[in-house]
């Protein structure tokens, strides 16, 4: 039996995260998608009330599974369940929205630890859709003593995913490296 | 679609038929009718239940089950599931309402039986999508 | 990217056993092309770097001559109390030796630097001495055909037309004039603001200036010694994505870090570190220490085994993705 590794995608409604998981996932994912009754919050057709899973290959037969939440809030007892084990979680946020710097809190304190432990990468899509610049993600999440990589993407183009991914990995590893280096 | 602020919109004979399935099956603690990305639409309880989180976990649990089917390559309409512990069951069904698919949830006791709760529900569910 | 040729460089030591003097012979050898510059051995006492051995004091007399008589040469104990000093210890580790001899080459070049001019200053030192310039309202940019001008604090970047690839070609290679204007430029500065309308990413294109055209120097105010930290995430999403620069990233955002510390964790040799920090000093996310390390710890090489668990698993999951190294 291969051993298996979980990675996270969180965020709001319509952000990307089933889109994101599609991109990089060895197989289609498999999806949980249902009929979007709240056009208010989002447009689109769809949305996601399980979850996403996908799951890519590596040598020696273990597995990196991927999880892709529902974002809307009332599903967040799947957040808590999937949580558990997760190696790190990528966060995207969406520009468009009201209050993105809003949507960012309610993330960042459900996957609490995994952001302390640096554990954590916030993609921003659709950026020149609002009026909230990439510094103000950076000073917002550095006022609340975090340092976390933000990058602005699109997931629909899979390099981006991958981006994430590679920021999420170096961040666990260079974590891991300072805690066993001695201070400075 | 139905929304949250004007109940009035909801078809009167959901409420009914929520009423008849409690009145047929006295150990039901409630019913709940939902959306399928778990909002919830109605429901009758005749104890505390907390009827926005189960809709929520509701949707969830039919969506996987309808992706657990489908990965072992059967069609996932129209199903069912049915959650048991030592205080009671749970069951979620599909209700397959044109251009709003619906779930209906039906806690009981550990006391009630599980065909009566399913046959009364199929029952519900077939009062639901008579236009 | 730089212009000149690269010389060879000469290492010896003195002190050691005979086998520590195979032993560096031989991993110089197998480092050809993995410095700044070439090295080879040599016998001689003239050579640039001069590796002794601390505890063998006739090693430590002829150092003391050899520094005395000729400030331009570069020595690496075998040990030092002072934990900021590098040192190259037997058996020499094939990444630290890069480190040093990195080092020592950045060393060596400023001091030819500081004595004989020998070199125009890179467009990145030219770029950073004008957006530092006290008064410094906007930087005005001339590449061929095309100008452009940065607004200060803001960073904002404005060109004469839209700034794609092509454009950006042009900046990297070729000739390109900077100019710090003022409050007394102030014609000057609205005449550049009629003709260079076109807002533009500036972090890209200053990152791209900091990794290409540093002329393999680090900017004439960061010191390899002093430690610094990145105080936001440069964003790769639209810099672009270049493992290296996220593996160094990683670890300033979480640590302050000297760069020639940095290097040794990342496992990268300290001139490619140098422009990686050159370009995040241009983009203005790089905070020096006010302090140079009193005798702190050097953090060690720690890099993940391999084979530990989280590193191979770390390195199978960029094998799948076809991500990193
Ligand atoms: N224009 C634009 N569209 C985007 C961008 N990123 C994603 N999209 C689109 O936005 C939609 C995102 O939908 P999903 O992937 O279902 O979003 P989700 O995060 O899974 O949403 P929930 O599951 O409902 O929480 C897709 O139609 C994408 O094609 C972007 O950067 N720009
Ligand atoms: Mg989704």
């Amino acid at each position: 039996m291969g051993r298996e590794y979980k990675l996270l995608f969180a965020g709001p409604m319509g952000a990307g995260k089933t889109t994101a998981i599609a991109a990089i996932s060895d197989a289609a994912p498999v999806r949980t998608e249902a009929l979007n009754s709240d056009r208010a919050q989002h447009q689109k057709e769809t949305t996601t009330v399980g979850f996403d899973y996908g799951e890519i290959a590596l040598e020696g037969g273990d597995r990196l599974r991927l999880y892709g939440m529902p974002g809307q809030d009332r599903f967040d007892f799947m957040w808590r369940v999937a949580s558990e084990g997760a190696l790190g979680v990528v966060l995207l946020a969406d520009n468009s929205r009201p209050d993105p710097l809003a949507d960012l809190a309610l993330y960042l304190e459900s996957f609490r630890g995994m952001a302390q432990r640096g554990a954590m990468v916030i993609g921003i899509g659709r950026l020149g859709s609002g009026h909230t610049s990439v510094e103000s993600y950076t000073a917002w999440l550095s006022a609340q003593g975090l340092s976390l990589p933000v990058f602005t993407v699109d997931v629909r183009r899979r390099d981006d995913v991958l981006l994430l991914l590679d920021a999420l990995l170096y961040q666990i590893e260079a974590a891991r490296m300072l805690a066993e280096a001695p201070h400075v | 679609m139905f929304d949250e602020t004007a109940a009035d919109l909801t078809p009167a004979h959901f409420g009914s038929a929520l009423d008849q399935l409690l009145a047929t099956v006295p150990a039901l603690t409630g019913a709940v009718l939902s959306r399928s990305d778990g909002f919830e639409v109605l429901s009758r309880t005749r104890a505390e239940v907390p009827v926005s989180r189960l809709s929520a976990l509701s949707s969830s649990m039919v969506a996987l089950s309808q992706a657990a089917l489908r990965e072992v390559g059967m069609h996932g309409g129209g199903g069912s599931v049915l959650v048991e512990g030592q205080d009671g069951k749970l069951l979620l069904l599909e209700v397959p309402l044109r251009g709003q698919p619906m779930v209906l949830a039906a806690i009981g006791g550990a006391d009630l039986v599980t065909g009566t709760l399913l046959w009364a529900a199929r029952d519900c569910v077939r009062q639901l999508i008579q236009a | 990217m730089s212009t000149h040729t690269p010389r060879t460089r000469r290492i010896t030591c003195i002190g050691f056993d005979w086998r520590a003097e195979v032993s560096l012979k031989e991993t110089l050898t197998l480092l050809r092309g993995k410095t700044r510059e070439p090295w080879q051995y040599t016998d001689e006492l003239t050579a640039d770097v001069v590796v002794y051995e601390t505890h063998n004091a006739l090693a430590q007399a002829m150092v003391r001559r050899c520094a005395a008589e000729d400030a331009g040469r570069v020595f690496f104990p075998s040990s030092s109390e002072d934990d900021s000093v590098l040192t190259l210890r037997y058996p020499f580790g094939a990444s630290r030796l890069v480190s040093c001899l990195d080092s020592a080459s950045l060393q060596l070049q400023g001091r030819l630097a500081a004595t004989e001019h020998a070199e125009a200053p890179s467009l990145c030192q030219r770029l950073d001495d004008a957006l530092r310039t006290p008064g410094t309202l906007a930087v005005a940019i001339r590449a061929g055909g095309q100008q452009g001008w940065l607004s200060l604090p803001e960073r904002e970047l404005h060109w004469s037309q839209p700034l794609g690839v092509e454009e950006i070609a042009e900046l990297l290679s070729g000739e390109v004039e900077v100019e710090a204007l003022g409050p007394t430029e102030g014609a000057a500065l609205r005449r550049l603001e009629s003709a260079a309308r076109h807002a533009a990413p500036a972090e890209g294109l200053l990152w791209a200036i900091g990794i290409a055209r540093s002329k393999g120097s680090l900017l004439s105010r960061l010191d390899i010694a002093r430690p610094c930290r990145l105080r936001r995430w440069p964003d790769f999403g639209a810099i672009g994505r270049r493992s290296l620069d996220i593996r160094c990233a990683s670890l300033l955002t979480q640590r302050e870090l000297a760069p020639s510390h940095l290097a040794m964790m990342a496992g990268i040799p300290l001139g490619v570190m140098g422009n990686f920090l050159n370009a995040c000093a241009l983009v203005g996310v790089l905070e020096t220490s006010k302090t140079l390390p009193a005798a702190a710890a050097v953090p060690q090489a720690a890099t993940l085994p391999q084979e530990s668990g989280l590193g191979s698993m770390l390195r199978r999951i960029r094998t799948a993705l076809a991500i990193g190294h």
